[in-house]
C-alpha cells in the first residue's frame, strides 16, 4: 500500500488482526470492505489480480503498476459506463 | 422452540413494516386539503422498498433466475486484472449506483412535480420495483450468464441482427439526445448566473490539475487527490460569492443561453478528444464522490428537518394543459419520470462493467434490483425538494416565459391566478437569498430542485448559508452533468467511428491499445457527434418555449425504448430458460413500456394542440408567419428554423416508436419458438 491513507487503513486492520487473533477471528466486515475500498481506489486490487494473471499465463515482464494504472484508466472510458 | 420463535419474530417483523408502509401510502394517497410531513414519503419508500427486496426479488432470484453462489462468475473465470476482476461486493454496488444514477433521477421527478406529488411518487414506488429493478437484476444477471456480454451482443445472439441494430442506433441516439438535454439544463441553470457559472467553470481546471497529479505524480493516490479535489470545489463555490457582489468581475460570467450553449459545444469537443486521464478521469472521481456525498447529506437533512410538503397531491395541471411540460399523465408522467422508476440506459451499465467484476452470483440480487432502489429513493428525495417549495414559487421558477410572459408582475398574476399565490416581492426576496439575480423562468428543473435543496440543507443545518447551499447544489447537480456529457460524447464517438471503419478503414476506433486509428478520425468524429448534440442543444436554447419542454419528453421517449429493448431481451431469455410461467415478470413491464412509448409518439407527433404535437406545432407558427407580416425578417427566420426543428423531433420519434416494435415483432418470432419447444 502507498499512499498515507492507505498506509492507515493498513496499521489499522493490522492492529485488529491483532486484537482479533486472540479471540480467533479475522478483521470486522466493516474494516474488511474499508479496506477493500481503499485498495480498489488506490488500484492495488486490480494490479494484484493482473499480476496475479500475468505470472500464470505470460512470460513476458509485467507492467509496472503505474503504467498498468494509466493504461487501464484509459481503457475505462472507451466503454458506456455513465447514465442518466 | 428457538426456531419457532425466531421464525415468528421474522414473520411479525414483516408484517408491522407491510402494515407501516401500507399506512405511509395510504396517508399520501388519501389525505386531502392539509399539508403532510415529507417523513410519509420516506417511511413509504423505506418499507416499500424493503418489502420488495426482502420478497420479490429473493422470488425472482430463486424461481426464475436460479441464482447459484457456487458457480464461477466471469470475474473469476477470466480474472484477467484489467476488465474482469473479482471485487468486493459493496465497492461492485457502489460502482454501479455511482454509474446508474446521473442528473436524470432528479430532474425528471422535479419536472413532474407539476402534477402534484402523488401520481409522481406512486409512479416512482410502483415502477422501480415492479419494473425498473427487475429490468437492471435480470438484464444483469444474463450477463453475468453470458461471459459480461452488452447488450447489444445478447439481443443480437437471442433476438436477432436486425433487432441487434435496431438496438444499435436506438443506443446512439439516445446518447446524442441525453446530451443535448442534459447540456440544455446546465445551460438554463448557469444563464445569468455569474456566481454558478463561476463555480462551474472553476471546475474544469481543479480536474485538470487533479489529472495532472494523478498521471505524473502518484497514480495510485486516487483518494488523496479526490479529497483535496472536493476542497478546492467547495472553495471555488465560496469563490463564486465574491464574484457575485462584484459588478466589475461578475460582468465576465455573465452570459446569455446561446453563449453558455457554444461553451458546452466547445468543452464537450475538447473532453472527447483530450486524452482521459487529464479531464475525464478525474472530474469522475471528483463527481462520484460529490454525488454520494451530497445524496447521503440530503437524506439526513430531510430526516432531521422533515419538511412539510407545500405542493398539493394533485395539480389541474394532469388535464394536460401543464406550465411546464404539455400532456396528461398517461404517458406523460410515465416519460417524464424515467430514470428513478425504469430506465432503459441501465441496461447498457448492467450489461457493462458491472457483470465483469462481479466475484458471486448471489451478490446479483444486491447489485442488480438494490442499486435501483437507492436511484429510485433519490427520485423520492427530489420529489421531496421540489414539493417543499411554495407551489406559486415552483411554477415561477419552472414556467417558460412562452408560458407565464416574461414581465414579472404578468407572471405572478399568472401563476396566482391557478391558485398558487405569489408575489414579484416573494421572488426578488428569493433570488436575493440565493445569490442570484432572477429566478424566474428558470426551466429545466435544476434551479427549482437546487432551491429546494438549499431550503432543505439550511433549514438543517443552519439557515444563514443559503445562497451557498443553492450553489453547491447548482455545482452539484452541473458537475455530473458535465461528467455524462464528457462520457457520452466520447462514446459516442466509439460508436460512430465504428460504424464509420466498416465503411473506410482509418475512420475506424483505435480502443484499447491497437494504434491503427489517426487523430484526424478521432477529431472528426468527435466533431460530427458534438455536432450532433449541438445542434439539438442550440434548438432547445431557441425554442420559444425552454426546450426542455420540447427535449425531455424526447429524451424520456428514446429512454424508455431502450427498456422496452431490454425488457424484450429478458423476455425471451426467461421463455428460453424453460421458466415460460414467469415470462410475465417482464412482459407485463414491456406491455406497459410499449403501451406508454407508443401512446407518447402518437401524441408527441400527431396531437392537435400545439404545445404537445410536434406537427401542429409547425402549423402553429406557420399560420402565425402567414397572418403576421408585420414580422421583422429576424424573427421570421427564427420561427423558420423553429418549424424545420418541430419536424425533425416529429419525424425522431416516429423512429424511436419504429425501432421498438422491430425489435419486439423481431423477439416475438424467437418467444414463439422457444414457447413452443416447451409445449412439446
Amino acid at each position: 500500500m502507498s499512499s498515507w491513507f492507505s498506509k492507515y487503513i493498513f496499521l489499522l486492520s493490522t492492529a485488529s488482526k491483532s486484537r482479533h487473533c486472540k479471540r480467533k477471528r479475522g478483521n470486522p466486515p466493516f474494516l474488511k470492505t474499508i479496506i477493500a475500498i481503499a485498495d480498489y481506489l488506490n488500484g492495488n486490487h486490480a494490479y494484484g489480480a493482473y499480476l496475479k494473471h500475468h505470472n500464470l499465463h505470460h512470460k513476458s515482464k509485467p507492467l509496472d503498476k503505474n503504467s498498468f494504472l494509466k493504461i487501464k484508466n484509459q481503457d475505462k472510458w472507451n466503454k458506456i459506463n455513465r447514465c442518466c | 422452540m428457538k426456531k419457532f420463535f425466531s421464525k415468528l419474530s421474522q414473520i411479525t417483523t414483516w408484517f408491522l413494516v407491510g402494515i407501516i408502509g401500507a399506512a405511509a401510502i395510504g396517508g399520501i394517497a388519501i389525505i386531502r386539503g392539509e399539508k403532510i410531513s415529507s417523513l410519509w414519503f420516506i417511511i413509504a419508500c423505506i418499507c416499500t422498498q424493503l418489502i420488495a427486496y426482502r420478497f420479490y426479488s429473493l422470488w425472482i432470484a430463486l424461481k426464475i433466475l436460479h441464482i447459484d453462489e457456487k458457480r464461477l462468475t466471469p470475474a473469476n473465470k477470466i480474472n484477467d486484472g484489467k476488465d474482469f476482476v473479482p471485487t468486493n461486493k459493496w465497492i461492485v454496488f457502489g460502482h454501479h449506483f455511482a454509474a446508474i444514477a446521473g442528473p436524470g433521477p432528479l430532474i425528471g421527478p422535479t419536472l413532474a412535480a407539476q402534477f402534484g406529488y402523488l401520481p409522481g411518487i406512486l409512479w416512482i414506488l410502483i415502477g422501480s420495483v415492479l419494473a425498473g429493478a427487475v429490468q437492471d437484476m435480470v438484464i444483469l444477471f444474463s450477463s453475468v450468464r453470458r461471459d459480461g456480454k452488452s447488450l447489444g451482443q445478447m439481443i443480437k445472439d437471442e433476438v436477432g441482427k436486425v433487432a441487434g441494430y435496431a438496438a444499435m442506433i436506438g443506443t446512439f441516439t439516445i446518447i446524442v439526445i441525453l446530451i443535448s438535454v442534459l447540456g440544455l439544463i446546465v445551460v438554463k441553470a448557469l444563464a445569468h448566473s455569474p456566481w454558478g457559472t463561476f463555480t462551474v467553470s472553476l471546475t474544469i481546471p481543479i480536474a485538470m490539475l487533479i489529472g495532472i497529479y494523478l498521471f505524473y505524480i502518484r497514480p495510485s493516490g486516487v483518494i488523496e487527490a479526490s479529497i483535496f479535489g472536493i476542497i478546492l470545489f467547495l472553495l471555488a463555490v465560496y469563490g463564486g460569492k465574491i464574484i457575485h457582489y462584484n459588478p466589475e468581475l461578475a460582468k465576465f460570467f455573465d452570459f446569455d443561453g446561446k453563449s453558455l450553449a457554444f461553451s458546452i459545444m466547445i468543452y464537450g469537443f475538447l473532453a472527447a478528444t483530450l486524452p482521459v486521464w487529464l479531464l475525464l478521469a478525474p472530474r469522475d472521481y471528483l463527481s462520484s464522490f460529490l454525488k454520494i456525498g451530497t445524496i447521503a447529506l440530503l437524506a439526513i437533512a430531510i430526516l432531521i428537518f422533515r419538511p412539510e410538503i407545500q405542493m398539493p397531491a394533485l395539480t389541474q395541471f394532469i388535464d394536460g394543459n401543464g406550465p411546464i411540460f404539455s400532456g396528461k399523465i398517461f404517458p406523460f408522467l410515465f416519460i417524464t419520470i424515467a430514470c428513478g422508476a425504469i430506465s432503459g440506459f441501465h441496461s447498457l451499465v448492467a450489461s457493462g462493467t458491472t457483470p465483469k467484476i462481479i466475484s458471486n452470483e448471489k451478490d446479483i440480487r444486491l447489485i442488480g434490483y438494490g442499486s435501483m432502489l437507492l436511484e429510485a429513493s433519490v427520485a423520492v428525495m427530489a420529489i421531496i425538494a421540489a414539493c417543499v417549495l411554495q407551489p406559486g414559487i415552483y411554477f415561477a421558477i419552472n414556467s417558460s416565459a412562452a408560458a407565464v410572459g416574461s414581465d414579472p408582475q404578468v407572471i405572478t398574476s399568472t401563476i396566482s391566478s391557478w391558485g398558487f399565490p405569489v408575489t414579484v416581492e416573494q421572488m426578488t426576496d428569493l433570488a436575493k437569498s440565493m445569490g442570484e439575480n432572477s429566478l424566474f423562468s428558470r426551466t429545466g428543473g435544476a434551479p427549482s430542485l437546487a432551491v429546494g435543496m438549499a431550503s432543505i440543507f439550511s433549514s438543517a443545518f443552519g439557515s444563514n448559508m443559503l445562497a451557498i447551499w443553492y450553489h453547491f447544489a447548482i455545482m452539484f447537480e452541473a458537475i455530473f452533468i458535465l461528467t455524462t456529457l464528457d462520457a457520452g460524447t466520447r462514446v459516442a464517438r466509439f460508436m460512430l467511428q465504428d460504424l464509420l471503419g466498416n465503411f473506410y478503414k482509418p475512420f475506424a476506433n483505435a480502443s484499447g491499445r491497437k494504434k491503427s486509428s489517426t487523430i484526424f478520425a478521432n477529431i472528426f468524429a468527435s466533431f460530427l457527434v458534438v455536432a450532433a448534440w449541438g445542434y439539438f442543444l442550440y434548438l432547445g436554447v431557441i425554442d420559444p418555449n425552454g426546450g426542455v419542454n420540447m427535449l425531455w419528453p424526447l429524451f424520456g421517449m428514446s429512454n424508455q425504448m431502450l427498456a422496452g429493448i431490454a425488457l424484450t431481451l429478458a423476455t425471451v431469455i426467461i421463455i428460453k430458460s424453460k421458466k415460460r410461467k414467469y415470462f410475465f415478470i417482464t412482459a407485463i413491464p414491456l406491455a406497459f413500456i410499449l403501451t406508454t412509448v407508443t401512446t407518447a409518439v402518437i401524441e408527441k407527433v400527431f396531437s392537435p394542440n400545439p404545445k404537445i404535437g410536434f406537427f401542429a406545432a409547425a402549423s402553429n407558427i406557420k399560420a402565425r408567419i402567414a397572418a403576421d407580416a408585420l414580422h421583422c425578417q429576424e424573427n421570421i427566420a427564427v420561427l423558420n428554423q423553429t418549424i424545420f426543428n418541430q419536424y425533425l423531433v416529429a419525424y425522431i420519434a416516429i423512429i424511436f416508436g419504429i425501432i421498438l416494435w422491430v425489435v419486439v415483432f423481431d423477439a416475438l418470432f424467437s418467444m414463439i419458438k422457444y414457447w413452443k419447444e416447451q409445449a412439446r
